[in-house]
């Protein structure tokens, strides 16, 4: 055995070394960690902060800011648009994340079954749309969907049916603007629950297989319940996502979007208020009406889901 | 011993970093004081894409040797207003900006650009169109925020072939003689209909707007009451609901690829253009040779155009105002015309050969007649910042009626109330 070495003699330039060092020390990790805090106090902090300040406030970007109390809330709860752009984003945001997290589920259970080949080939190609630009997809979707001119329309002449207005109907609108994420979100979804799926032990199937269950009780009694805190992960993103949808809705929807329409979801009214009629006050007030609804959701959200985690462990 | 030596490198390294990141924050202080490393006045120019065109921006450089001009050309977006009203309260802004023709949203805050008046402007006054030249300033006209730079006097688009085959005059001398009144107009949608079952307008929003900017009166009085052009806005409403009920209106987005397609296809009749417009009926390549231009029915109309503004957080002042008058002076300008198409708000211009443009898009017809005599005489309105909202709300309703068929009654009563809570 070596012995310790002393190497650190008792006289005075090794003990300003020492407190030098034990001073680098401390500092160091902060001097690690500021940058990631500088630019979230500045471009985090700072903006939720002023927004706050503005909810009650009256400014239109040039001028002065003028602190106006509760108006603006006064305002929000009679603002027929506001409750009617949350009726559209819901909606938006059931289409979409419904069907897609059960397709993504089935996807991957599927891909993963033993006698599929080549899994990283579809694994990739599910998840390729992930990694397109939104706006570009969007303006391809508008394009499929116009409707003068686009490709379902074509389809439906040829079959002899009437063209549909996608993008001036209410109805159509909001499944096309939920159709643009699903498409995007799929893959990766998909490849959540498959890396859950991983984890699930090979032997809990083959018991289960042994005793004669099908592939669909193998689905629902194994992989379903045993995946549900990744489950809830999906919902709770899908949702706190979901809820923001902007870009689809701006891209297909740019000029004369309304609730009434179908095609006005929240964030998209806050741009409108904010940024095309200059009330940012107003703006940042309806911003911090969807914080409250956003929270209100993943409340109900995690409970629902945790409670069933723990009604499944009893 | 390695591994200590590796640690302290380690920490350098990374203090080296944070010290990086902390100086590239740091802008350079000669931006702030406005003067170039060589000692000479600094003045930094934004413009959005086509604003200003290369060879007026040649020539200012040569102009003014003493100064050093940087031009700074950015996206003709919603951004460029986002940055424009954060430069107003900053003091590393710009000199000069571009203004578009929105000014109205600026000119409450008149006081935080530099009153061109008070450096001669007045003296200029009546070499600009006289509409446009009050348009940049206040109520009150104590201050000038901008001096004019283009102007979008509008005409009316036609298709000549399509016209033929419905029974309407082709020339454009006879179109401006038959289609006088906003009722020609509808009486005309209403031939094109009947005789070959074509709606002659693109949509209700493009038919609200062309006779909105018809109106000589803006949303707003000059005391800010919600005055609906005086009660004007009603009757256009009405027309508007009336052709779009007797389907006159073919109810395709304009700035879209349907328009396009429309276009190509031959879909829809007429609208009213600006003067840029002339650029963006060419995407539309097999429709060459088939429009025309004549006189806006109705009464003349402005859409767009720009203006050049000096901030008021500039540290020269002088300077700043003397580059502006030469960006809009008559040389400026025409090259404006010739390399932007961006039709001059000077009148000298108007006689120049330059103006002649015999364009074969549109058959060979010298296209710049009616844009001239619209520009000599569109009337000045007055625009309170929240004109454009306002009037959205409208576009927002009519586009109600005519793609979901809502009653137009509730449509405008909905529209109205939504106004008056801005």
């Amino acid at each position: 055995m070596e012995a310790i070495t002393n190497n650190m003699p008792d006289d005075k330039s090794s003990k300003k070394k020492r407190s030098w060092r034990g001073f680098a020390d401390k500092v160091t990790p902060y001097l690690f960690i500021s940058p990631f805090y500088i630019l979230f106090l500045i471009f985090g902090l700072f903006p939720i902060i002023f927004s706050g300040i503005l909810a009650f406030s009256q400014w239109d970007g040039i001028g002065d800011v003028q602190f106006t109390g509760l108006e603006n809330f006064k305002k929000l709860m009679g603002d027929v648009d506001f409750w009617l752009s949350i009726k559209n984003t819901l909606i938006i945001w059931v289409i979409q994340t419904v069907p897609m997290l059960v397709i993504a589920l089935v996807l991957a259970f599927l891909i993963n079954l033993q006698f599929v080949k080549r899994k990283e080939f579809f694994k990739t190609t599910f998840f390729l749309p992930y990694v397109t630009s939104v706006v570009a997809v969007t303006i391809l979707f508008g394009l499929i969907f116009s409707n003068q001119s686009g490709l379902i329309n074509a389809v439906l002449e040829m079959f002899g049916k009437q063209p549909i207005a996608f993008i001036d109907s209410p109805f159509w609108v909001r499944i096309v603007i939920a159709l643009v994420g699903m498409w995007q979100y799929l893959g990766y979804n998909m490849i959540i629950y498959y890396s859950g799926l991983q984890k699930i032990p090979a032997d809990y199937y083959e018991a289960a297989i042994i005793d004669g269950a099908s592939k669909y009780q193998l689905f629902t009694k194994i992989t379903v319940p045993l995946l549900k805190p990744i489950i809830l992960f999906t919902v709770i993103m899908s949702t706190i996502g979901g809820l923001q949808v902007f870009a689809e809705a701006q891209v297909l929807v740019p000029t004369n979007a309304t609730a009434e329409g179908g095609s006005l979801t929240i964030v998209y009214y806050i741009y409108q208020t904010a940024f095309l009629q200059n009330r940012y006050g107003y703006g940042s007030t309806i911003t911090w009406g969807l914080v409250v609804i956003i929270l209100i959701i993943s409340l109900i959200n995690w409970y629902l889901t945790s409670y069933r985690i723990k009604g499944e462990d009893d | 011993m390695g591994k200590r030596k590796s640690n302290k490198f380690l920490y350098l390294f990374s203090g080296l970093l944070v010290l990086m990141f902390a100086l590239a924050g740091c802008s350079s202080s000669n931006e702030a004081s406005g003067k170039s490393a060589d000692g000479k006045t600094k003045l930094t120019i934004h413009y959005y894409v086509g604003a200003i065109s290369k060879g007026s921006i040649e020539a200012a450089k040569k102009n003014f040797p003493k100064y050093k001009l940087d031009f700074v050309e950015l996206p003709a977006d919603n951004n460029y207003d986002v940055k424009l009203k954060t430069s107003l309260n900053s003091k590393s802004a710009p000199d000069i900006a571009a203004v578009n023709s929105n000014i109205q949203d600026f000119l409450p805050y008149a006081n935080k650009f530099v009153n061109l008046l008070d450096y001669g402007a007045n003296d200029l006054a009546d070499q600009y169109v006289e509409w446009k030249w009050e348009s940049a300033k206040t109520g009150d006209k104590k201050s000038m925020i901008a001096m004019p730079l283009d102007i979008g006097p509008t005409g009316l688009f036609y298709r000549e072939d399509l016209f033929k085959e419905a029974g309407l005059p082709t020339d454009p001398k006879e179109v401006s003689a038959k289609i006088v009144t906003a009722d020609d107009y509808l009486a005309a949608a209403k031939q094109m209909k009947e005789k070959i079952n074509k709606p002659l307008f693109l949509s209700a929003v493009g038919i609200l707007g062309e006779r909105y900017r018809a109106l000589d009166a803006g949303m707003y009085n000059e005391d800010g009451k919600l005055t609906l052009a005086d009660g004007k806005l009603k009757q256009e409403w009405d027309f508007v609901v009336e052709a779009i009920n007797e389907g006159y209106t073919l109810g395709t987005k304009s700035n879209s690829i349907d328009n396009v397609n429309a276009i190509n296809e031959g879909m829809y009749g007429a609208y009213i253009g600006a003067s840029w417009g002339v650029m963006d009926v060419k995407d539309a390549d097999k429709s060459a040779g088939k429009w025309r231009i004549a006189k806006t029915p109705g009464g003349y109309s402005n859409q767009g155009g720009s203006y050049l503004a000096v901030l008021g957080n500039t540290k020269h002042p002088k300077e700043a105002v003397e580059v502006v008058k030469f960006l809009t002076n008559e040389a400026s300008q025409l090259s404006n015309l010739t390399e932007n198409s961006l039709f001059p708000s000077m009148k000298s211009i108007y006689d120049k050969p330059e103006m002649v443009n015999k364009d074969d898009f549109f058959g060979g017809q010298e296209i710049n007649e009616y844009f001239i005599d619209a520009a000599n005489n569109i009337s000045y309105v007055y625009r309170d910042p929240r004109d454009t909202s306002a009037f959205r709300y409208f576009e927002d309703q009519i586009t109600l009626v005519e793609t979901q068929g809502k009653d137009p009654e509730k449509a405008w009563k909905d529209a109205v109330k939504k106004a008056e809570g801005l």
